[in-house]
Order: structure tokens, then sequence, then C-alpha cells
């Protein structure tokens, strides 16, 4: 059985998810010693030949495909374009037998991820997850209030098997359905968010979906990357009782500041943004 | 530094603190997670005891589901010894946390 990393990266003007999708796979290899497939569109592709760097060094398969409308979303306090329609086509695009899909905005410090692989379960999905600073969250804890339990689509894994197949159908049809779930279950029609339509697959398809056993820690958007090291970052935010600042060492967390992360990414793996 | 700066002060390290343990408590609770035979087991040292005074040849993993334990000495074995890595590492963060008296020590800055 073949097992490896599933990344997705479409650059836009305003973050070079190229750029950082080869940091990520440098720490995959590091961290979890698996082959890293990345799926991206012949303009990120060509924005990275552009920048001297070479794919191959970093990825193991390169799946060329193209994403179609892009969407918005809040970068701090600028709306940035992005894409990312195209994972709930993971299942099809993946070449190995056990994929771990996970975001390029994760920081991997450990090798815990290593859990999944070999497994009896064809699926496991990400519930749990907290704010390093203690925030709330309601968003990433139901779709709305009362409403279905939110999923992430930040970091999962399956095996290519009929209830994986089945999963991502269920994701698939969600999407098409958007505007009419976004009615049923109450949320915003816009942008499409993958978190959303994993809950909905979760939801609708009444599976109850093991879980990668552990809380995903996560950082937002408007969190400052105040430094990162080989194995810790130090992450700085604005609080009411003033600015706050941590250091999360040999562990994993999800940093929702794509651009600083990029920046700072670039830098270690040696690459002149 | 007057009394008021001190209490702020004071209070930012608390703040610090407090955040640094959990997210500490947190990647023990992760260290302590073992794959094994397919399942995915919590280890504790209650689920250790528990395998060994029962000798069964399943377990329930954190999932509820049974998994096959082939050879339960060699499971048992490596369950304290993860359990036995993941708490040590705690402790001596743990420790060294505790002994650090301000914010950007906290934080290595």
């Amino acid at each position: 059985m073949s097992q490896g990393v599933l990344l997705f990266a479409h650059s836009s003007e305003q973050v070079n998810y190229g750029v950082l999708a080869c940091w990520m796979a440098s720490r995959v290899k590091k961290h979890l010693q698996k082959p890293v497939a990345v799926v991206m569109d012949q303009y990120t592709y060509d924005g990275l030949l552009q920048s001297s760097i070479v794919p191959k060094k970093y990825f193991d398969h390169i799946i060329i495909n193209e994403v179609g409308d892009l969407q918005f979303r809040r970068l701090g306090d600028e709306m940035i374009p992005f894409t990312n329609f195209d994972r709930t086509d993971a299942y099809d695009l993946s070449p190995f037998d056990e994929t771990l899909v996970l975001d390029i905005d994760i920081v991997l410090q450990s090798n815990r991820l290593n859990c999944v692989w070999n497994s009896d379960y064809d699926l496991l999905l990400s519930n749990d997850s907290f704010d390093i600073f203690d925030r709330e969250h309601s968003e990433f804890q139901h779709l709305k209030e009362h409403g279905i339990k939110f999923k992430w689509a930040t970091e999962f894994y399956f095996k290519k098997s009929p209830m994986a197949e089945n999963f991502f159908n269920l994701c698939k049809t969600a999407k098409e359905d958007y505007n009419w779930k976004s009615v049923l279950y109450g949320f915003s029609n816009w942008p499409i968010r993958n978190d959303f339509l994993w809950s909905i697959a979760s939801h609708e398809g009444n599976i109850n979906i093991p879980v990668i056993p552990r809380k995903l820690r996560y950082s937002i958007d408007r969190d400052e990357v105040v430094e990162m090291r080989e194995n810790e970052i130090i992450i700085g935010t604005q609080t009411d009782r003033g600015p706050k600042v941590l250091n999360v060492a040999g562990q994993d967390i999800h940093v929702m500041n794509k651009y600083e992360l990029m920046i700072l990414g670039a830098i270690e793996i040696g690459v002149l943004l | 530094m007057n009394n008021l700066e001190q209490a702020l002060s004071f209070a930012n390290y608390q703040y610090t603190l407090t955040k640094e343990r959990k997210l500490l408590t947190q990647k023990f609770q992760e260290n302590t997670i073992i794959a094994y035979n397919g399942g995915l087991f919590k280890i504790t040292p209650e689920f250790i005891g528990g395998i060994k005074a029962m000798k069964s040849e399943w377990a329930l993993d954190i999932n509820n589901n049974p998994v096959k334990i082939d050879d339960v000495d060699a499971f048992i074995l490596e369950a304290q010894l993860s359990y036995e890595k993941a708490i040590t590492e705690y402790g001596a963060e743990f420790s060294a946390l505790r002994a650090k008296r301000n914010v950007k020590s906290l934080v290595n800055l």
C-alpha cells in the first residue's frame, strides 16, 4: 500500500501558495518522512519556475489541475483572492492508496500525524480544535448556533475505499447544491468553504466518521508570526488586555496568517520572493 | 516599576504561563496516542493496568473499535514505553516552564 501526503496549492498575486507548498513539503519530509504529491495549476507551477525553484526537488508527484473561479477570504484587514475548489477531488487526484491531506498553512513540528498510517479506518477527519489564545470561535464548533457540527478540511486521512469515495461524492454534491445547503443549514453561501462541505457530508451521510486523535491547535489570520524556528513558532496577538505572545514548540499548529507564513517559509527553504 | 505596572506585568506572566501549560498538556495528550494493529489507542496508567490484568487478546481503541492484540506482552511493553516517554518529556518541559520567571523567557524570545 502506497502512503503519502497530498497538498493543494493555487497561487494568487498576494500569496505565493506554490512556495508555501514547497516549504510544507520540506517539513513533511523532515517530520513524517513520506512522499509528497502536490496539486497545482499551471500559473502556480510557472510561478515556481520563475522563482528559480525546482519543483521536483520538493514533490514526488506534481498534478496539474486547473481550477475555476476565484473566491475571496479575509487576511487581516484585507480581502485576498484564493481558490480551493478542487479539495473535493482529493480522492480522485491522490496517487496514493493511503493519503493524508494537509493544508499548506499547517506548521509541522512533530511526527504525531504518522499515527494514521496502516489504520483500520477508511477515513479520519479533524473535529476538535482550540485557539492557542483561548478565544471562542463558534464558527469552528457548529455551522450556526445549534446547527450541524463543524469538521475541518484542514487535515484528513483517507484510504482508497468505497466508504471514502462515498464521502467525497457527498462533498461534491454539497458543493453543487451549496446555495440550497446554505439556506437549509443557515450559513452564508459565499465563499464556498471546504470545512462546511466536509461538515455537511458527514451530517447528511449519517456517517460516524472517526477522528484524527488530536485537537487541532490554531491561530487566526490577524495573529502575527513573530518568529519561526526549526521546531518552534512564536505567535503574537492583540487582545483587549494588551499584546500577548505564545511559543508553540514541538507541536503542529494551523497558522491562518498565510502571508507571514509564506515569507518565513520562503526564508527557511532559502527562496527569494 | 510602580504597583500597577508590576500587577500588569505579573498578570501578563500568569496569562502566558497558563496558556503555555495548556499547550504542553495538549502535547502530552497527543504523545500518549499509539497506533497498533490498525487501531488507535490512548495510553493511560489505567489502560495499561487493565490490559495487564485482563491479558485479553482484544482491546477497544479510541473509536470503540475492537482490535486484535496478537502479542499482549509486546503490546503492554510498547504502551508502557510510549507512556513513559511522553510523561518524562512532559515532566521535563513542565519543570523548565515553571522555572522561567518572565514572559520573554516563557516564550524563548
